[in-house]
């Protein structure tokens, strides 16, 4: 059976529609409560977790790429793990931003209606609706920006999603019925090219997360058990980086062969090479 | 591929060989500025220095003309003053010497004008004697003399025997004696300031034509300067308009030297060599990276083919370790064979895109047009395959060969090709179709026919615009047709597009047939 | 070991059914192998097959058409698709037309026998894996 994503910029919206929908077709929810099995397993702070998804605002100070890009790393590679099983609604852990390219996943993207947030939000925190809605405004390119900066990918961009449910329009348990019939669709159904794509996917997360641990600059791709790995290196470099990369990848359950492929500053090169 | 044909190049004509490989380029340019520098200098700055001082040196002459001619006129007028003065002093003596006969007066007064009159005349002389002359002031002299020693006589006579004065014959003598004299002084004195007029007439003529011929010669002067001044810097502007032009047109060969000497504008050229060097940077820059492009787009569909062999590689082999026991020898070398076979396949179906993308230095060559039209057909093929479509290629037979460089040609044919894939429907054709061009002789047309949407009117003038493109945001840059139209220019051709709205577009390549690349621009 | 199953497979390259047959016939199937897609479409029409195996990218005809004529000449026929070029759009579509599963190339004979028995199993019949691991 099928994979549900859910993904919103209100994770209230999120938690609601996916645990409902979850129970009107019985699948399994999987969202932020993984995230403390994920840091112990990985021995990472929780709130450091938090932060690189991007739940919690993260101070300018501390926005270092290389320890986000390992948090993310270790969510994406334990995510997809979990989602194997299928039957499971996944929501609030970026997943939309990762699950790429798997026929069997649908992918929803829900469009909180904007006068209960603003309202909301004034409530909250005591301000005016005019306040609330610049607020709303700078978060929402805020998430933007981080999907970018952390996957590569633009949040914003609706050809990325399946189905996109304005609740501004549409009544939560009207979403709820439309994601049940969807997921009925045949073309949402798993196949064997499907599911090897999910491995596939698990697997490049799981090689690169370890990779990241000592390295930086890692892109993994992976198909049956092969892994190739791209990265940079200086010239002198090259020989150990590519030994040490082969046998951390090489430790990873499910890795049968590694390649390695090593960029050598080729910006830097092909300027020199033009001179 | 393209490679096969370097035995049969001609030698590139250096001078006039539009595609040059950028070090090439750099040479030609480094070439350029050295002969630009090895001129001698002759700065427009200094033109103007020197005739301006020439202005200055014509001025100062007429200057001193003037001035001495001035100088002249006062001398005139003071020796007319004295001559006067002489005049005057003689005048006077005369009328006291006419007193003296007619009524016995002193002689004393007489004699002292007549003193007077031979001192100013002495005191003068010096002053004058450029002007008297020695002879004639001798003459002067003398006269006066003359003249004094008669009176000087009479006073002797008057003063010892006053009674002689009372003798009629001796003093009626004495007086016309005298008279004569007389008459000789006022006549010479009245003689000077005549003649002395008449040359300060002259003199003061003079000095006006002085001043009308000095202006009129400092115009031609000023005159024949703007000329000069003016043509130098007016040819060399319009030569520069002239590269400027040629330069927009693609055209990038350097700036060589026109004149014998170097100047201002010499450093102008030096810029524009440089300025050329960094567009035919960019532009090599930006068709490597439409071909990077391209190559990106054959690269989905290669790896996508390239699963067939591999899968047959892949099942091939687990068979062969399932079944090892079981096969004949026969079989299993049947198996091997296939395993060989099949990675043939997997590395031609990669060396076609792997040869295009190959970065090799621009030459220009003989193009069998069919080799390199069917090599691009190959390139794409996946392309093609994978949307459904059916490509044909038609070649007129025995067309006569072109002349350039088969890359870039063919990174042209590739873009005409891709550009029609995607205006296909899934079932349609494309077709490739080389002929003679009917509208010029020696030339070829290479048509490149789909039946696909069609380009709408209100865009089609616009599409050979760098940046301009109908297809999706990331999926096209909008340079292919503008990179194409800049190769094809360079190979002296052009291209041609007709299209109707829901029946199709037909792209037309023309390319001259010569024995060399012929440039675009002549100069 | 009950009726063997009968399965058409279709690829115009001729390897993938000169070594795909053995494969299937180890596991007790009757593997009918066609590389031209319109007789492979004659032979459907003629009989029905337990299981269709067929390539999509074919230069006479589509894949997908086979599955629509397949899905129409007979519902219990369960397609499978192999293809070279796997893409996210394709797979759905597959899905979608009715496909029972859809399998990238290059793939190993066993994924493709484990397919089969999986196919087998939603017919009703049972497939002796076992006899193909049997040489390793």
């Amino acid at each position: 059976m099928p994979i549900i994503i859910i993904s919103s910029e209100d994770p209230a919206v999120e938690e609601q529609i996916a645990a409902r929908t979850a129970k009107a077709v019985g699948f399994q929810t999987l969202g932020p409560e993984v995230l403390p099995a994920i840091a112990a397993k990985h021995a990472i702070p929780e709130p450091k977790l938090a932060e690189s998804l991007g739940r919690t605002a993260t101070p300018w100070w501390r926005r270092q790429a290389k320890g986000r890009q390992l948090s993310l790393a270790c969510v994406e590679a334990e995510v997809l793990d979990r989602l194997a099983p299928d039957n499971i609604v996944c929501w609030g852990l970026g997943a939309h931003l990762y699950v790429l390219g798997i026929s069997h996943a649908l992918k929803a993207r829900l469009l909180p209606d904007p006068a209960r947030q603003i309202e909301a939000l004034a409530g909250q925190r005591g301000v005016s609706p005019q306040k609330a809605g610049k607020l709303l405004e700078g978060a929402r390119l805020k998430r933007a920006q981080w999907a970018q900066a952390a996957f590569g990918q633009n949040e914003m961009d609706p050809s990325m999603y399946d189905l996109i449910i304005n609740l501004g329009q549409i009544d939560p348990d009207e979403a709820v019925g439309t994601l049940t019939t969807a997921v009925g669709y045949r073309k949402f159904q798993p196949m064997t090219y499907s599911i090897s794509s999910l491995a596939d996917l698990a697997l490049a997360a799981k090689v690169k997360a370890k990779l990241l641990r000592t390295m930086n600059d890692i892109r993994v791709q992976a198909r049956d058990g092969k892994v190739v790995v791209t990265s940079k290196a200086l010239q002198r470099e090259r020989r150990k980086k590519t030994a040490a990369i082969k046998s951390l990848a090489g430790e990873v359950p499910g890795v049968n062969y590694v390649e390695v492929h090593l960029i050598n500053y080729v910006i830097r090169a092909a300027a020199e090479s033009f001179r | 591929m393209a490679r096969d044909a370097t035995s049969l190049s001609e030698p590139r004509d250096g001078q006039n060989g539009n595609i040059q490989n950028i070090y090439d380029r750099m040479e030609i340019i480094g070439e350029a500025r050295r002969a630009l520098l090895a001129r001698k200098r002759f700065n427009v700055k200094t033109q103007i220095f020197i005739a301006n001082a020439i202005v200055f040196a014509l001025a100062l002459g007429v200057a001193a003309v003037l001035i001495a001619s001035i100088y002249r006129i006062q001398r005139r007028i003071e020796f007319l003053e004295f001559a006067n003065e002489l005049t005057i002093e003689i005048q006077q003596a005369r009328r006291y010497e006419k007193n003296f006969f007619l009524y016995r007066t002193n002689l004393d007064d007489a004699l002292e004008n007549i003193h007077a009159a031979q001192e100013v005349f002495i005191t003068n002389a010096e002053s004058f004697a450029s002007l008297l002359g020695y002879s004639q002031q001798q003459t002067v002299l003398r006269q006066l003399e003359g003249y004094t020693d008669r009176l000087e006589e009479l006073q002797e006579i008057q003063r010892k025997s006053p009674s002689k004065l009372f003798d009629a014959v001796f003093m009626g003598n004495i007086e016309s004696q005298l008279r004569e004299k007389g008459k000789d002084i006022i006549t010479m004195a009245q003689g000077l300031m005549g003649k002395e007029k008449v040359e300060l007439t002259r003199t003061l003529q003079r000095s006006i034509a002085i001043h009308m011929l000095s202006l009129v010669v400092l115009l031609v002067v000023l005159i024949i300067n703007a000329y000069l001044l003016g043509t130098r810097i007016a040819t060399v502007l319009t030569r520069f308009s002239s590269y400027a032009q040629r330069i927009a047109a693609g055209d990038f060969t350097p700036i060589t030297p026109r004149r014998h000497y170097r100047d201002e504008f010499t450093e102008l050229a030096l810029a524009i060599n440089e300025m050329i060097k960094e567009l035919a940077n960019r532009e090599a820059a930006l068709i490597q990276t439409h071909k990077m492009r391209a190559i990106g787009t054959l690269t989905a569909g290669v790896a996508h083919e390239l699963n067939n062999p591999m899968n047959n590689i892949m099942l091939t082999a687990h068979m062969l370790m399932e079944e090892n026991a079981a096969l004949s020898e026969e079989e299993r070398m049947s198996m091997l064979k296939d395993v060989a076979d099949e990675t043939t396949r997997a590395k031609h179906i990669i060396g076609n895109l792997l040869d295009f993308a190959r970065e090799s230095a621009a030459t220009i060559q003989t193009l069998e047009l069919e080799k390199l039209l069917r090599d691009t057909i190959r390139l794409a093929e996946n392309q093609v395959r994978m949307s459904g479509i059916k490509i044909e290629l038609q070649v007129t037979q025995s067309l006569p060969a072109i002349h350039g460089d088969g890359q870039k040609l063919q990174q042209v044919f590739l873009n005409l090709i891709l550009n029609a894939v995607d205006a296909s429907t899934k079932g349609s054709k494309i077709q490739v179709i080389a002929l003679p061009y009917e509208k010029a002789p020696d030339h070829v047309a290479i048509k490149v026919v789909d039946y696909g949407h069609g380009i709408p009117r209100h865009v089609i003038s616009s599409i050979f615009d760098p940046f301009f493109t109908t297809k999706a945001k990331g999926h096209g840059t909008g340079l292919g047709l503008s990179v194409s139209q800049g190769i094809i220019a360079k190979h002296g051709g052009k291209i041609l597009v007709n299209s109707e709205e829901g029946s199709g577009s037909i792209f037309t390549v023309v390319l001259p047939v010569t024995t060399f690349p012929k440039t675009i621009h002549t100069f | 070991m009950s009726a063997s199953l009968e399965i058409l497979l279709l690829d115009d390259e001729p390897i993938v059914g000169k070594r795909l047959k053995p494969a299937l016939a180890k596991i007790g199937c009757e593997v009918e192998v066609f590389q031209d897609p319109i007789a492979a479409v004659a032979r459907i029409k003629q009989k029905s097959f337990d299981i269709v195996v067929t390539d999509i990218r074919m230069d006479e005809m589509d894949g997908m058409q086979v599955l629509e004529i397949v899905r129409e000449q007979s519902p219990r026929t369960k397609v499978i698709m192999i293809t070279g070029y796997a893409m996210i759009a394709l797979a759905r579509e597959a899905m979608e037309k009715g496909a029972f599963d859809f399998i990238a190339k290059p793939f190993k004979p066993d994924d493709l026998r484990k397919v089969i028995a999986k196919a087998a199993e939603a017919l009703g019949s049972k497939v002796d894996f076992s006899a193909a691991n049997d040489n390793n």
